[in-house]
């Protein structure tokens, strides 16, 4: 495989990464907690992706819609049993909750779907063009159109829309937006279904190449974390390159050397960063805190 | 006799086991500008945040507009046109100037776009600065812009939290010209000020606030000449 095959390839995963970051980074965000159900989330949709699929065979493009409601709806939930109850509890009691919810997930798949992994229809066919000496594959494509698509449209509503300033207020400031007439809780849970719709189209993404079982996930909190640290934790673009630095990395080194020291040498890359850059690639520290 | 705009009954107030505030009662009438004089700690915070409800009291009533609002959650107080500026501004630091405006208005587009057309007469120095992030605006401009935003909600009372804490006194004799256009354009003002002199130019009436209790009250001339208020706030 090229080298250009490659960054594409590294691209795409980077594309469905980024959609996972960025939801793990706007709930992040919004309540200043870790959200570690969001893997789990990511398997939702690859499982409802595959759900579906049995009874309406059609490409997995036009699940998307229903698929992120779907998801939404369960990032709703979450919200609702794993948040909001112990809300004013430290940010430690959300994190070990938001983990009990995400192995309830895994355990109703296991239940659902048995323990074996399963695929999800391509996005819109499989196969590949042949473009001179390159070769690309049509759901690498798909990934990529789609995902800029979300992404573009997650942007256009929280920098343009009135609803997003107020997303972004109650994040940075929830007693304060409370003060102002924000219904705060109203936009939590919206925060909460958001990043779990985006989850779940990254999950019917991703499903069709790498397989939906019912612990998927924790590699890809695992992913969303690291995204977040590299890119600047809380910042949106910051969680954006991050996804996209570590899938250019895990593909561009597997492919050289193995996916077992892609993955090591990846640890040791945010070690790296960790020690240079503290505040990440795009994050600015404190000092801007007002 | 007109009802009160506002009116606060025999409030309590607790932090864990210390009482913050014992026994307080006031008044704002509409249109009125009231102040609330005390040393830092005397509870003038405590009561503006439990007016607004970010705080519940432990007994006492809050009405406002002929509404008693002690079950409500601040988001609802506000959306009654009860505008809150806190204590160290608390603007949305990664919101830019307009965002910080637009927030807080719950109008149409264009509405929404005229209140901000307002906000920048009132306060010119922040219209240059409309596409600024809230985190670099200087702590005037800052304080402007809280005093902007609560502005976007068309309050009938404003909650005035220390507006003159840190700025240079040029900043401060602009900030108090600017509370004042407000008053005179009808919207009622509750003023937490240490600054008691400036405080008690501006408002017909003031509340004394010591260690959590209401100690004084009456006329701003009356208070001015008042030797406790004199002595304690006034310099002498």
């Amino acid at each position: 495989m090229s080298f250009v095959q490659l960054l594409f390839n590294g691209f795409a995963l980077g594309m469905a990464y980024a959609l996972v970051a960025l939801g793990f980074v706007l709930v992040l965000n919004a309540v200043n907690a870790v959200n570690f159900a969001q893997g789990d989330l990511v398997m939702a949709g690859g499982y409802m992706g595959v759900a579906f699929a049995s009874v309406l065979p059609v490409p997995a493009i036009f699940m998307l819609p229903v698929v992120m409601a779907a998801v939404a709806l369960i990032g709703l939930l979450l919200s609702l049993v794993a948040y909001f109850p112990i809300m004013r509890r430290p940010p430690a009691a959300v994190f070990i909750s938001t983990i009990a919810f995400g192995v309830i997930l895994q355990n109703s798949y296991r239940l659902l779907f048995g323990p074996e992994a399963h695929a999800v229809r391509p996005l819109f066919e499989s196969g590949t063009w042949e473009l001179g000496t390159l070769i690309v594959s049509k759901q690498a494509a798909a990934i990529i159109a789609t995902a800029a698509v979300l992404m573009g449209i997650q942007y256009v509503v929280m920098e343009r829309t009135q609803f997003g300033r107020r997303l972004r207020a109650t994040a940075q400031n929830q007693s304060m937006a409370a003060a102002l007439g924000i219904p705060v809780r109203l936009m939590i849970a919206a925060t909460f279904a958001a990043g779990a719709a985006l989850a779940g189209a990254a999950g019917l993404m991703l499903g069709n190449q790498f397989l939906v079982h019912p612990i998927g996930g924790v590699n890809l909190i695992i992913t969303a974390y690291i995204a977040a640290v590299i890119g600047g934790w809380g910042s949106l673009a910051g969680a954006v390159l991050g996804a996209m630095l570590i899938a250019l990395f895990q593909v561009i080194v597997s492919a050289y050397v193995s996916y077992t020291a892609a993955t090591a040498m990846l640890y040791g890359v945010v070690l790296a960063v960790l020690f240079f850059r503290p505040q990440g690639l795009l994050g600015r520290g404190e000092a801007r805190r007002v | 006799m007109a009802e009160p705009l506002l009116s606060v009954h025999d409030l309590d107030v607790s932090y864990d086991q210390v009482e913050a505030l014992h026994g307080v009662s006031l008044e704002v009438g509409d249109g009125e500008a009231v102040a609330l004089i005390g040393a830092n700690g005397a509870g003038k915070s405590t009561l503006l945040r439990s007016i607004i409800g970010l705080l519940r009291p432990r007994a006492g009533r809050v009405v406002f507009a002929g509404r008693t609002v002690d079950a409500l959650r601040p988001e609802q107080r506000a959306r009654l046109n009860l505008g809150y500026c806190p204590e160290g501004r608390e603007i949305f630091p990664e919101l830019t100037v307009r965002e910080n405006l637009e927030v807080a208005s719950w109008r149409p587009a264009l509405k929404r776009g005229r209140l901000v057309d307002r906000v920048y007469d009132v306060f010119p120095a922040l219209a240059g600065k409309d596409s600024d992030p809230g985190w670099q605006l200087s702590g005037g401009q800052q304080q402007m812009l809280a005093i902007g935003r609560a502005l976007m909600g068309e309050p009938r009372l404003l909650l005035l939290d220390e507006p003159s804490l840190g700025l240079s006194p040029i900043l401060v004799s602009q900030v108090f010209a600017n509370i004042e256009r407000i008053v005179a354009e009808g919207t009622a003002v509750l003023l937490a000020e240490q600054n008691a002199s400036k405080a008690l130019k501006i408002c017909r009436r003031a509340y004394v606030l010591r260690v959590g209790e209401v100690v004084l009250s009456g006329g701003a001339a009356e208070l001015r000449e008042n030797e406790e208020v004199k002595e304690a706030y006034l310099g002498g």
